[in-house]
């Protein structure tokens, strides 16, 4: 592991930035538009599912992506071609948000420079999302809307205490 | 022109979005296989004929790369097509995906058009 040193600080990444790569994300993978929605905390209770991506090397960090069933079933549909109603979230849930952060875990390293500074991205692991503990303070959090559904993301661009699987 | 497509991901969901793009870039359905890992794709690869291998690089058990050196070391599979689909944007590490044989690479997320196209183009498979 490669701490940043002053000569090379960590790239800062903003809360709209983040949404915007997670846009394009879903947009390019499923073809599912969304829209940065506020955070609302209270908001995050309803997510029933989380996958967790960490990353090494040039810095180190981790990202989180939570969701409810709404927005795992428009996810599962857009990646399988198929309609929302025809999805078996039980088989696909977990499989499309651990996708979704692999996805979003190589654009963070990509925006922090991974072209050229060398970054491992692991694999990404389901866990519970109340299971994911308190985010240190330099968590970036963005919330988007997915007709209607929401996801969570959160980066913390330092690395996070063990996480329960 | 008949393709074996081998679709490497240790994604199940990515590997069946994947099937039906390359479905829909004109590769019959009964010639397109998958694996999880390097290790089962070496074990699809020592059974059947593969024309065109679209290779994940983070996986467990047998990761992109160490499947791609895999590869050189049977001189029978020296005329697979391998083409990296995958998160990795480091330059040094894609380049050394291409010493190994690999001859192209498309950026996740990427649109099913993109890969569409890349899947005709090397193969030469005229689209549904």
């Amino acid at each position: 592991m490669n701490p940043p040193s002053s000569a090379h600080p960590v790239p800062a990444i903003a809360a709209e930035r983040l949404a915007e790569l997670v846009g394009i994300a879903l947009e390019r993978t499923a073809f599912i538009f969304s829209d940065p929605a506020p955070l609302d905390p209270a908001d995050v209770k309803v997510a029933t599912h989380a996958a967790v991506i960490r990353y090494r090397g040039a810095s180190s960090g981790t990202i989180v992506v939570r969701a409810g069933e709404g927005f795992l079933r428009t996810l599962a549909a857009g990646l399988l071609g198929l309609e929302p109603a025809e999805v078996v979230l039980d088989d696909h849930a977990d499989d499309a948000l651990k996708e979704l952060a692999n996805i979003v875990g190589g654009s963070v390293i990509d925006e922090l420079g991974g072209r050229t500074r060398t970054f491992h991205l692991g694999l990404p692991e389901s866990t519970q999302p109340a299971q994911v503990l308190a985010s240190p303070p330099d968590t970036v959090q963005c919330c988007l809307r997915c007709e209607g559904a929401p996801v969570f993301i959160a980066w913390s661009p330092s690395p996070v205490a063990a996480l329960a699987a | 022109m008949p393709c074996n497509l081998l679709i490497v991901d240790d994604s199940a969901i990515l590997r069946k979005a994947i099937r039906k793009v390359a479905a829909l870039a004109g590769v019959e359905g009964d010639r397109i296989r998958e694996a999880a890992n390097g290790r089962e794709a070496l074990d699809v690869l020592n059974r059947e004929w593969i024309d065109l291998v679209l290779l994940d690089l983070n996986m467990p058990v047998m990761d992109g790369e160490q499947f791609a050196r895999a590869l050189r070391e049977h001189p029978e599979h020296k005329d697979v097509n391998v083409v990296v689909v995958s998160t990795e944007v480091n330059e040094d590490r894609l380049g050394r995906m291409r010493t190994l044989g690999v001859t192209d690479t498309l950026r996740k997320p990427f649109e099913p058009e993109d890969l569409r196209r890349l899947i005709s183009k090397t193969i030469g498979v005229k689209p549904a």
